[in-house]
């Protein structure tokens, strides 16, 4: 059985508080709940809090600043955020700041959020566990600039993006370009991909579909996705199912396009030392939830189990 | 009159004398009738036939049955198309006449003017003219034939010139003639210096002469003269001869001589007879045009008793000529002076309908304004309040849950209660079972009332009341907030408008402003309270952003006072403020601070507008960096305005605007 679980919950509505705590109680969880985000991070600094639950909108610190500092003093605390209003500008922050574990939306079920927690509580006992042994250091921001060179596929059916990408990445890394699944999944056959990068101009498309395939089946690599119109349930459902790990609007600014890379292919990196790691980007099953993945060719579905063997492969060199 | 003088003209062929004078050029053709009278008595009649052909004429005429004569459509007398565009004229009956002759038929070719007359026979699209002088220039493409009519060239001034004049006296002058006309080249050939200018057509060179435009125009006397009387050109007149004329003839394509061959064998059998009749039809004695030469010839012509006579009968007559002619001109001035008045009131009734169209359209883009800015806002309240209702639901969904399993354990515990009292009573149990029993029932209470469970229970109960309430509160401020374009009530209690506002825009201040509210006593009034919602709604809106764009958060002060004619509302907030500059301009539809999508910039001059028409008063004092004050008065006693007299209100009487900068 599972050792006791620390969750916090942070909400300004004692009601929402105590209710979330009377769902919790019985299974054992030791529950924290705050109205703050300052006291959320005072106490998570003197105490190992496991999941932490946040609200977005919150007089004194929004959410997702509260998620982007524990980020920073508790990177094994897995964050959540629990918000009945969903919009545009929390959600992209969620992704880029709060890197964010779930967005989860207010009224919620009562066997999701149970699941979600639970889920949650299990991952950030592992990433404590790893944390444990003194040869590795999960801490990602303290990792200086990968100087190797990596694997970067483009995966966009129009050239939106990629000369954009090659210049800036193109003489230190390996850029390839797919205009297809089956091209993008060639190159994650042949090649060691670090990062996927897709230009997604519309909110139907293939592309979204294949980023939650990538996590779900090789979440070593990380995916950056640059959407030209920018949808909450869109975004929502990157984060849920396809753990994206940034979500870039356009016009792209070069500046953010480039610390969005490095980082990306340093959290690469950082994955592939520490494989725990990859637990924390758990995604919620796609099947019965994506009636829209019909856009990905049954090939595909078929080809991606190779996905997993070669991610063995990678781990184990 | 006219009688006599159509029979002396048909009698004067035998006469060699009179023969040799009317062939004679340059003799106006009004002096030619008066020798014509002197010496028709002596004339004797006679009748044309047709005229006996060849076979190879008839045989060329067989393989071309269609020639195509084109007339110059405005060159009347001569020839021209009437309204029903049929062939008239001088040529036109000598065509006909030849027609007959020749036991032909020509085709008109209808064409627009001279110009394309010219330009259609240089193409081969046309066969003959049916009166053209012939030139070097022409002569390329067309044949002549001898000529049928002849017409001297003259010179024509307004007036205000005196004496004959020649062409000498005219150069250097604006001098026109008709372009495309024969004087071009007739007057070019010999004198290349002298510069004309081409009119489209004689009638519009006479008008520019006329309205001093030009200063003469060159045309033969015929033309010219008719189109004189029919436009009523007054100060007009004949000031002198060119020293050419034109000898009319019937101009045939350069490839086909047979024909022209054909029609000079046609012309030559004319009679003096006919063409004297053909004459007599298209030219009258014009008697304005009698100069005191023609007069004396007809003096010397007649008796002198009858001259005296005549002389006197002929003066009434030019006089009462005269003054139906000015009759006419007037009549004429008249008309065109209705149908100028009459193409005025049109052209004032369009304009007037492209106006109203104008302002129609002005209106319905106004009110579809209006309406997105309602529907913008209304679009952010129900997004702000679903997020409001979001939570609540949240937590009454989870407590119902939480309920539910709570009955289910109590529901097992009171069935496990039943059990054991049944078990008590029971004479059969054993107390093995019962001790059993007894344990169960003590466990299951134990949990029920675990780490104070029953308390916590009845809390998520009430909790859950709570949210409800919440949820129906939040619902009925929404439905009583949109209830839009209810007409104005009576007894509106502003209080609760402001209450009902607070609630709805609740998601926006909360985490910006606190509220602090300072009612005074105050009287119900009559207004739109869905619009006076609105009002509320954006100036509290407003309050907050100038608190966001300040110092993040800070405080709204709400009052309300009342004196004995008005009811004051409010806002106070400690945002940003605003320099004079932009609080001169808030009011103003589209202006906006706020970034491009985060508003329409209507919001403000729609509440303004809604003021305006409660007939309220407008306070707006601003301070940059300490904030504004926001104050309106809402009449206590009102009279339903006309949206007519609405623009009466100054705009100065209700804004009292204070901005510091």
């Amino acid at each position: 059985m599972m050792p006791e679980s620390t969750i916090m919950f942070v909400d300004d509505d004692m009601r929402v508080l105590r209710s979330l705590k009377a769902l919790f109680r019985n299974n054992a969880y030791k529950v924290i709940t705050v109205d703050d985000g300052h006291d959320a991070l005072e106490i998570t600094k003197q105490q190992r809090v496991h999941v932490v639950v946040s609200d977005q909108r919150m007089p004194k610190m929004r959410g997702v600043d509260l998620l982007a500092k524990m980020k920073e003093v508790s990177p094994n605390t897995m964050r959540l955020l629990l918000t009945g209003y969903a919009d545009v500008p929390a959600v992209v922050d969620s992704i880029n700041k709060g890197e964010v574990f779930r967005y989860v939306t207010k009224p919620w079920e009562v066997d999701d959020i149970t699941e979600v927690v639970g889920e949650a509580a299990s991952i950030s006992h592992k990433l404590f566990e790893a944390d444990r042994s003194p040869t590795k250091t999960l801490n990602i921001e303290a990792e200086s600039a990968p100087n190797d060179s990596q694997h970067i596929v483009v995966f966009e059916p129009n050239q939106e993006i990629l000369a954009f990408i090659e210049s800036m990445f193109g003489k230190q890394h390996t850029v390839h370009y797919a205009n297809s699944v089956d091209r993008a999944l060639e190159y994650f056959i042949d090649f060691p991909i670090a990062l996927v990068i897709t230009y997604i101009d519309k909110t139907q498309s293939e592309q979204i579909d294949f980023l939650k395939q990538i996590k779900q089946n090789y979440p070593l690599a990380t995916t950056i996705a640059v959407m030209s119109q920018t949808d909450a349930q869109v975004a929502i459902n990157l984060i849920n199912q396809g753990q994206v790990y940034r979500y870039l609007p356009t016009p792209i600014s070069p500046g953010r396009m480039n610390l969005s890379v490095k980082s990306a292919l340093n959290y690469h990196n950082q994955m592939a030392r520490n494989p725990v790691l990859l637990s924390r980007h758990n995604v919620k099953p796609i099947a019965e939830e994506s009636p829209t993945s019909s856009s990905v060719s049954s090939g595909f579905i078929s080809r991606i189990g190779i996905l997993r063997s070669k991610l063995m492969e990678r781990l184990r060199a | 009159m006219r009688a006599l003088v159509r029979y002396l003209i048909r009698l004067r062929k035998t006469d060699p004398f009179y023969a040799g004078y009317i062939g004679m050029n340059n003799i106006p053709i009004v002096r030619k009738l008066c020798v014509a009278i002197l010496f028709g008595l002596f004339a004797q009649i006679a009748v044309a036939e047709p005229i006996p052909l060849t076979s190879q004429e008839r045989a060329w005429l067989d393989a071309h049955p269609v020639i195509q004569i084109a007339p110059d459509p405005d060159f009347a007398p001569i020839e021209y198309l009437d309204e029903n565009g049929e062939y008239k004229g001088i040529a036109a009956d000598y065509a006909a006449l030849i027609e007959e002759k020749l036991g032909i038929q020509f085709t008109i070719a209808k064409l627009p003017n001279w110009d394309t007359v010219l330009e259609k026979a240089q193409a081969r699209e046309v066969d003959m003219f049916g009166a053209a002088t012939a030139s070097p220039q022409r002569e390329e493409y067309m044949l002549f034939t001898e000529p049928h009519i002849r017409l001297p060239g003259v010179i024509i001034t307004r007036d205000d010139t005196s004496g004959t004049l020649t062409l000498d006296d005219i150069a250097g002058r604006r001098v026109a003639a008709v372009s495309g006309y024969i004087w071009f080249d007739l007057i070019g050939n010999d004198r290349p210096n002298f510069q004309m200018d081409s009119t489209p057509s004689l009638t519009q060179g006479l008008r520019d002469l006329s309205f001093g435009n030009l200063d003469a125009i060159i045309s033969d006397a015929a033309t010219a003269t008719r189109v004189i009387r029919t436009e009523g050109l007054t100060n007009l007149r004949i000031a002198g001869d060119t020293g050419y004329e034109t000898a009319l003839a019937f101009g045939v394509r350069k490839d086909w001589p047979e024909l022209g061959n054909l029609l000079n064998k046609a012309i030559a059998t004319i009679t003096d007879e006919e063409r004297a009749s053909i004459l007599q039809r298209w030219v009258s004695l014009d008697q304005d045009l009698l100069s005191q030469e023609t007069l004396f010839i007809i003096a010397a012509g007649a008796a002198v008793v009858l001259l005296i006579t005549l002389g006197t009968l002929g003066w009434n007559r030019i006089l009462s000529q005269r003054v139906a002619a000015r009759t006419r001109q007037l009549d004429a001035a008249q008309q065109e002076l209705l149908a100028a008045n009459v193409d005025l009131e049109k052209r004032v009734r369009e304009r007037t309908k492209r106006l109203q169209r104008a302002l129609k359209q002005l209106q319905a883009s106004q009110t579809q304004l209006v309406q997105s800015e309602k529907m913008a806002t209304m679009g952010q309240l129900v997004a702000g309040v679903a997020h409001e209702i979001n939570t609540p639901l949240g937590y009454v969904y989870n407590n119902v849950q939480l309920l539910t399993d709570f009955v289910g354990k109590v529901d097992e515990q009171t069935n496990a209660c039943r059990l054991l009292t049944d078990l008590m009573a029971s004479t059969d149990a054993d107390d093995e079972q019962i001790s059993s029993q007894f344990e169960n029932v003590q466990r299951l209470t134990a949990e029920l009332t675990d780490e104070n469970g029953l308390g916590e229970t009845m809390e998520l109960v009430e909790d859950s009341n709570y949210g409800l309430r919440q949820i129906s509160d939040l619902v009925l401020s929404l439905k009583d907030f949109s209830r839009v374009d209810r007409a104005n009530e009576d007894g509106v209690d502003l209080h609760q408008s402001i209450e009902h506002t607070l609630k709805i825009s609740h998601h926006v201040t909360k985490n910006t402003a606190e509220i602090v509210k300072s009612f005074g006593e105050i009287p119900k009034v009559r207004c739109n309270p869905s619009q006076i919602n609105q009002v509320l709604l954006n100036v509290l809106t407003n309050a907050c952003h100038a608190i966001q764009n300040g110092k993040g958060h800070g405080t709204i002060l709400i009052t309300t006072e009342a004196d004995s004619d008005y009811v004051y509302v409010g806002i106070q907030d400690d945002g940003v403020g605003m320099q004079k500059d932009v609080g001169e301009r808030i009011f103003e539809p589209f202006f906006t601070t706020k970034t491009s999508g985060s508003g329409t910039g209507l919001g403000l001059s729609i509440s303004y507008n809604i003021l305006k028409q409660h007939n309220a008063k407008l306070r707006l004092h601003s301070r940059p960096g300490k904030g504004t004050l926001f104050k309106f008065g809402l009449p206590i006693k009102t009279v339903d305005r006309n949206a007519d007299d609405s623009d009466q209100v100054d705009r100065d009487n209700i804004i009292d605007l204070v901005a510091e900068s």
